[in-house]
């Protein structure tokens, strides 16, 4: 059971309304997740503008890959779960590839330096060394797209802060997988 | 010196610029942070549009609140001047209240558990135990309310994780660190 009312689309606000409708035609399902927000309609809108605006420069592979990654430093099943699907599914990654993201490394060379770093962010809350920068670089990420890296790894972190919270009930959608160790 | 570029206003891709000039209007200045993050226009945008949805929620003063809590936390130097400035000088907090906030308390009692929550769910990286959440309802939060505490912890850290990483310049007042300060970086979290 989560800890929080999870709304159906009827129940939710006419400011929420709208935003839920828009993630069943997207996904072919309101998650839990955002019905469960939407007891907040500010909240809310608040996250559904950040999802649907970050990622437009990183792509969307490495952006599932970050969010798998970030489920397991964060114990979080719900997100795991959700994210190994969406990047399965929705963005053809393989699953040895996701399997590999949630220990912060990739198959595909680039990615596992974004991976890589992604992962000391969210291990260290962002005390990052010069290492660690000198890598990223190394495997070719400019300023503005280590900025992007870092954006996304916080916003997954964020939706791991309300979904451990709130103990978020898997979506029969997503095949239920559970992180190795709670953080 | 910071280890990301943060560019001027005149130098931040064009689609930074309308957000900037927004910000300066608001602050009377255009922060660091804004110019990091204006490198790249789909963050700043991004995150922009994320600090509106909250920009109602609670109250001035929790807001401020929350916010020093988390910097606290996360031991990020250049957010903790930053709010120590918004704090006093916008949400008009006393300077006893700032400190009692970085310790994750607060002289206001309902305010006291929402901060007390807010830290809670940040060390814990959300994994509050039933007592910290039957806390926060007890002080008279309602579920919207607590999620909307948890989205303040969000916009927090968002901001928290970047300047950490960037070691952005302060561009505030800089405030020195409490012996007590607890840090993310000393692997106590």
């Amino acid at each position: 059971m989560a800890r929080v009312k999870i709304l159906t689309k009827e129940e939710a606000s006419p400011k929420a309304q709208p935003i839920l409708a828009n993630y069943e035609k997207v996904l072919g399902v309101v998650p839990n997740f955002f019905a469960m927000i939407a007891q907040s309609p500010d909240a809310l809108k608040a996250i559904a503008d950040m999802h649907a605006t970050l990622g437009k420069s990183l792509g969307h592979k490495t952006r599932e890959r970050i969010h798998v990654m970030t489920a397991e430093v964060n114990g979080c099943s719900y997100c795991l779960s959700a994210h190994t699907y969406l990047g399965h599914k929705l963005n053809g990654l393989e699953m040895d590839d996701l399997e590999l993201n949630r220990t912060g490394h990739s198959t595909d060379p680039k990615a596992d330096a974004a991976l890589q770093f992604a992962y000391k962010v969210a291990k260290s809350r962002g005390h990052v060394e010069d290492a660690d920068f000198a890598a990223v670089r190394a495997a070719g990420f400019s300023d503005a797209e280590i900025v992007d890296i870092v954006a996304e790894t916080a916003f997954s972190f964020i939706t791991n802060l309300f979904n451990n919270t709130f103990q978020t009930e898997t979506d029969a959608t997503f095949p239920a997988l559970h992180v190795k160790k709670a953080a | 010196m910071s280890r990301l570029q943060i560019c001027t206003r005149d130098e931040a891709p064009a689609a930074s610029k309308p957000v900037l000039d927004t910000i300066y209007r608001k602050m009377g200045i255009v922060p660091n942070y804004a110019r990091l993050l204006g490198r790249n226009p789909t963050v700043l945008q991004a995150f922009t549009a994320f600090q509106d949805g909250l920009s109602n929620v609670l109250n001035p003063k929790t807001r401020e609140r929350i916010a020093l809590a988390i910097s606290q936390v996360n031991a990020c130097e250049y957010c903790l001047s930053a709010h120590t400035y918004l704090a006093t000088n916008f949400a008009k907090l006393p300077p006893e209240e700032i400190t009692l906030n970085r310790q994750g308390q607060s002289k206001d009692e309902k305010a006291n558990a929402a901060v007390e929550f807010s830290v809670s769910v940040a060390e814990k990286r959300g994994q509050v135990t039933d007592t910290d959440l039957n806390a926060v309802k007890a002080a008279g939060y309602a579920e919207p309310q607590i999620i909307e505490i948890i989205g303040l912890v969000a916009e927090t850290t968002f901001l928290n994780y970047l300047n950490k990483v960037a070691d952005t310049n302060i561009d505030f007042p800089a405030v020195t660190q409490m012996p007590a300060l607890t840090t993310a970086s000393e692997g106590r979290f």
